[in-house]
């Protein structure tokens, strides 16, 4: 019968036990807490694509394709990491593997590396590093058209085993690369052969309005969200063939560009490996004496020399590995630094020429313009 | 029936004793430079072994009042005394997280990055209000600056907590890391004080730079 009453003081001084004397390891600030988990979002990444064959085609799609040099994704916002230095090399160099892989299928007409988002091409791929350990890729892809279709928007993750890693001239995340490929093929089957003539026809016209606002704005309208075409404008309209000129410079200067990332790609490729390889052992291990330790039994004396170098042992394993991986990437960057500036120094001034060029032909084209217009 | 009430008010009463340090309270961020390399100083540093023997000491100090107490059949107040055995695990403990006798600080405006010679870097990002919190399967740190002091709060499981503070000194020419290893078995915790002075790793003729495919690579040319 009195039990009520002492139970109920038993459990609200037990809360009071509970409460002031609450674990240290439990966030009393309302600050958010960083885990592995959070910082590397491993929850948000679809299972890894299967192994699968590129489709090879015979008959490329007349369609010039643009890979646009990959962003850098998420960030560690402990902004400690190494690695988010490694990844602006990645970006190129990931970039130019798509562009390998997309030119090997055969599906396409010209494949070209693009330092920038532009409408030079009349399909655009841009993509998105999410995580990159030499263990996991995970990229997001994002492919649209000159009308403003969208052909892929999906998240890639690809998963390397050791084996991908003995024959040092395979790329260890292929099949990721071969997916994207494949899903773009098989979104380039469902247009119709119409709509892929219109396609180029915007593409043309939207690069040319790009170019002369004033000359081509009545060519192209938006519905829906997307560009359809007014009218096309004459064969032998002597605007389109000043148009197809100076998009030839731009080719020009893109393959120029294209360069760079071929010789960063032979400069660097043999260290990004090393870094690729070296990080997957790492990773392994990490994970390996994670699940080992995590399942070791504390069997000595609370407050025992044991006990507490048992805990204070794990701890320091975890973190030296977690920094061995941090040191390898710096490893990475100061071995690469001065390729990596050399390139992007090259690239910058190309842009920069690239953008003097443009302001140029636009100038002139605006003069042409007038002047023609005069004249009727 | 009231047994479960006594037990609950022990729990309370004792409850508390063993749980390490309490949650802290920091002082406006006054960050301070500590960039460079730096060698401790065992001259300035405190000696574990004779901390140890001060702290058994004590102990003896203790037990024989409780002793005397006792025998003039008066009680005794004062909390339970830790034992020998848990102590020399403590100091012991103590001495292997001190070991590191080499330090290299790393700082830029939103990161410190403390190298420590055969042991695990303590890194804090200090570009938000402390304390940044970093949890592992294996424990939980805690960093900022606590006025013109660095700290790193490490709480592991089976109630072992470490706490650096890291000061320097107003000349710039000597660092203290304090070190306060705490066990849930022993009342106090275990502090020990190293003094770090500035070195210049370049007078010893090379420099050294890690590589990924050559590891680390040392050169006797100067910088550019």
């Amino acid at each position: 019968m009195n039990a009520s009453p002492s139970l109920a003081i038993l459990t609200l001084l037990l809360s009071i036990v509970g409460m002031s004397c609450s674990s240290p390891r439990e966030s009393t600030t309302g600050l958010p807490v960083y885990t592995a988990a959070d910082v590397s979002g491993a929850a948000d990444w679809p299972p890894p694509v299967a192994k699968a064959e590129l489709q090879l085609e015979s008959e490329p799609l007349p369609l010039e394709v643009g890979v646009v040099v990959f962003e850098e994704g998420l960030r560690n916002p402990d902004a400690q990491d190494a690695r988010d230095k490694l990844r602006s090399v990645e970006t190129r160099l990931a970039a130019a593997y798509l562009r390998d892989i997309l030119t090997e299928s055969g599906q396409w007409g010209a494949v070209r590396v693009l330092p920038g988002a532009s409408h030079f091409a009349a399909l655009t791929l841009s993509g998105v590093i999410i995580h990159s350990d030499g263990r996991d890729f995970v990229v997001d892809i994002k492919a649209v058209d000159a009308t403003n279709r969208v052909w892929l928007d999906a998240r890639f993750h690809s998963q390397a085993s050791a084996v991908e890693y003995l024959d040092s001239t395979t790329e260890p995340f292929r099949p990721l690369f071969v997916a994207i490929a494949n899903r773009l093929r098989v979104a380039a089957e469902d247009l119709a052969s119409t709509d892929m003539a219109r396609l180029m026809g915007v593409a043309d016209l939207r690069y040319a309005q790009e170019l002369a606002p004033e000359a081509f704005s009545a060519y192209l309208s938006e519905e829906s969200g997307f560009l359809q075409p007014n009218r096309l404008p004459a064969d032998s309209d002597p605007m389109m063939a000043r148009i197809a000129r100076i998009r030839n410079q731009e080719a020009l200067f893109i393959d120029t560009v294209d360069e760079q990332y071929v010789d960063l790609r032979e400069e660097l490729g043999p260290t990004y490996r090393l870094w690729r390889r070296s990080s997957f052992e790492q990773a392994e291990y990490l994970e390996a004496y994670t699940e080992r330790a995590s399942g070791r039994e504390l069997k000595a004396k609370q407050g025992s020399f044991a006990a507490m170098q048992q805990v204070y042992s794990a701890y320091r394993s975890v973190r030296i590995q977690e920094q061995d991986l941090f040191e390898l990437a710096t490893g990475f960057d100061n071995e690469t630094a001065p390729t990596v500036l050399k390139v992007g120094e090259n690239v910058v001034r190309l842009g920069g020429t690239l953008d003097e060029q443009y302001s140029q032909w636009r100038r002139i084209l605006g003069q042409i313009i007038v002047i023609e217009q005069g004249a009727l | 029936m009231r047994k479960p009430l006594f037990f609950a008010v022990m729990l309370l009463l004792i409850g508390c004793q063993t749980d390490g340090p309490k949650p802290a309270r920091y002082a406006p961020a006054d960050p301070i430079d500590m960039t460079g390399n730096w060698e401790v100083d065992y001259a300035r540093s405190d000696n574990i072994q004779r901390r140890f023997n001060t702290i058994i000491r004590q102990l003896q100090q203790e037990a024989e009042r409780r002793a005397r107490a006792a025998e003039r059949g008066q009680s005794y107040s004062g909390a339970p005394m830790s034992s020998g055995r848990e102590l020399l695990a403590l100091a012991e403990m103590a001495e292997i997280i001190t070991a590191p006798e080499l330090l290299e600080v790393i700082q830029t405006d939103n990161t410190v990055r403390v190298k420590r010679e055969n042991s695990f870097a303590l890194i804090c990002v200090t570009d938000r209000p402390p304390p940044t919190i970093t949890q592992t399967p294996f424990g939980e740190e805690r960093c900022g600056w606590d006025g013109h002091q660095l700290f790193f709060d490490i709480t592991l499981p089976d109630g072992l907590s470490i706490r650096h503070r890291l000061t320097r000194s107003a000349l710039a020419d000597s660092l203290v890391l304090q070190t306060a290893v705490y066990s849930p078995t022993v009342r106090e915790p275990f502090i020990v004080n190293r003094v770090f002075s500035r070195f210049d790793p370049s007078k010893a003729g090379y420099r050294c730079t890690q590589t990924l495919s050559k590891g680390t690579v040392c050169t006797t040319e100067k910088p550019n």
